[in-house]
């Protein structure tokens, strides 16, 4: 048998790179594609049992309910905000405006009630809108009475979350 | 100048450390941030976005997902109900639809009252069509909603 020298400079080990390589780039190709870059995404609680359904116990003392009624335009933008039926927005004018009035009003609602705690137990907050109202002015109202970020931390202190839909108003005649 | 004649047999050898070394990089990068959750997501439907949208921090259990997308070029925009793939228009459908997944949670031995329904909406649909839809799942006994948003910058 012969014995292969040792120590030779010749003799090199050489790795096989070609199937690794293959792989490590099957596997970046792969985890490539199947990358998705999406926003968080979170969501608002709203309990709305069907009419006539028993409540709970619990649920059984009258709260205190703010109507923020919603009319919209043709194009399904928002023309006036009402909160008891005080008008706090009326078009022409930015929505955010809009939404910021609001936000201040339950801010002061819920600091006279005693804080989140008590505003929480004693409160709702229904809404009131116009059928062809864009969804996006609804969310955006919604986030103006549930809650706030500060500005240096990202805590969020909240308001009032107990949420509730009237049926919607002023239906086109051609929608099935 | 003597021009050094290339040995039979020598491979030209080209350093691939540095090549790995990054491909692994890349490789790492992607795997940590890649997520295969199991929300359902669909290019036609564009949240509206809000400040406090926050991911919720427990897991829940398998929710109804119902998602209103906006049927690509139609001008003005109309939109169809999306649910677990299907795409069914707003209407009797959509309740027969409601009936079969109320059905299904039942075998699961969950009362449709349990189930949490989450709303995907497009953002420019009419708050009508959602409250529409919410109100053929409070028929069918779904009483817990959720509206999604996402999150804004």
């Amino acid at each position: 048998m012969k014995i292969r020298k040792k120590g030779s400079s010749e003799d090199k080990i050489e790795l096989q790179m070609t199937a690794m390589i293959d792989i490590v780039f099957q596997l970046l190709v792969f985890f490539i594609m199947t990358f998705n870059v999406v926003a968080q995404e979170g969501d608002f609680n709203i309990r709305m049992p069907a009419i006539g359904a028993p409540q709970d116990q619990m649920e059984e003392i009258e709260k205190q309910t703010l109507k923020v009624r919603m009319t919209a335009n043709a194009n399904g933008d928002l023309q006036e905000l009402k909160l008891n039926n005080a008008v706090l927005f009326k078009a022409p004018g930015t929505p955010r405006d809009a939404f910021r009035a609001l936000h201040n009003k339950i801010v002061g609602m819920v600091a006279d009630k005693g804080g989140p705690d008590e505003a929480g137990a004693l409160m709702e907050v229904e809404f009131d809108c116009d059928y062809g109202l864009k969804y996006n002015n609804v969310i955006e109202a919604i986030t103006a009475v549930s809650g706030s970020k500060s500005r240096d931390s990202d805590k969020i202190e909240r308001l009032i979350e107990n949420i509730k839909f009237a049926p919607a108003k002023n239906k086109p005649k051609n929608t099935p | 100048m003597r021009v050094k004649a290339r040995k039979i047999g020598e491979a030209a050898e080209a350093d691939l450390t540095p090549m790995i070394d990054m491909t692994f990089q890349l490789i790492a990068f992607f795997m940590v941030l890649v997520n295969f959750t199991q929300a359902e997501q669909d290019a036609r439907v564009d949240l509206p976005a809000s400040k406090l949208a926050k991911p919720p921090e427990q897991v829940q259990e398998q929710p109804l997902t119902i998602q209103l997308a906006k049927i690509k070029g139609s001008n003005p925009a109309e939109f169809i109900a999306l649910i677990g793939g299907d795409e069914i228009p707003v209407g009797k459908e959509l309740e027969g639809i409601l009936v079969r997944e109320r059905r299904a949670f039942g075998r699961m031995g969950r009362p449709a009252a349990g189930v949490i329904v989450i709303i995907r909406a497009h953002k420019d649909v009419d708050t009508g069509k959602v409250q529409e839809v919410i109100e053929m799942c409070q028929k069918e006994g779904f009483e817990r909603f959720r509206l999604r948003a996402k999150e804004e910058n």
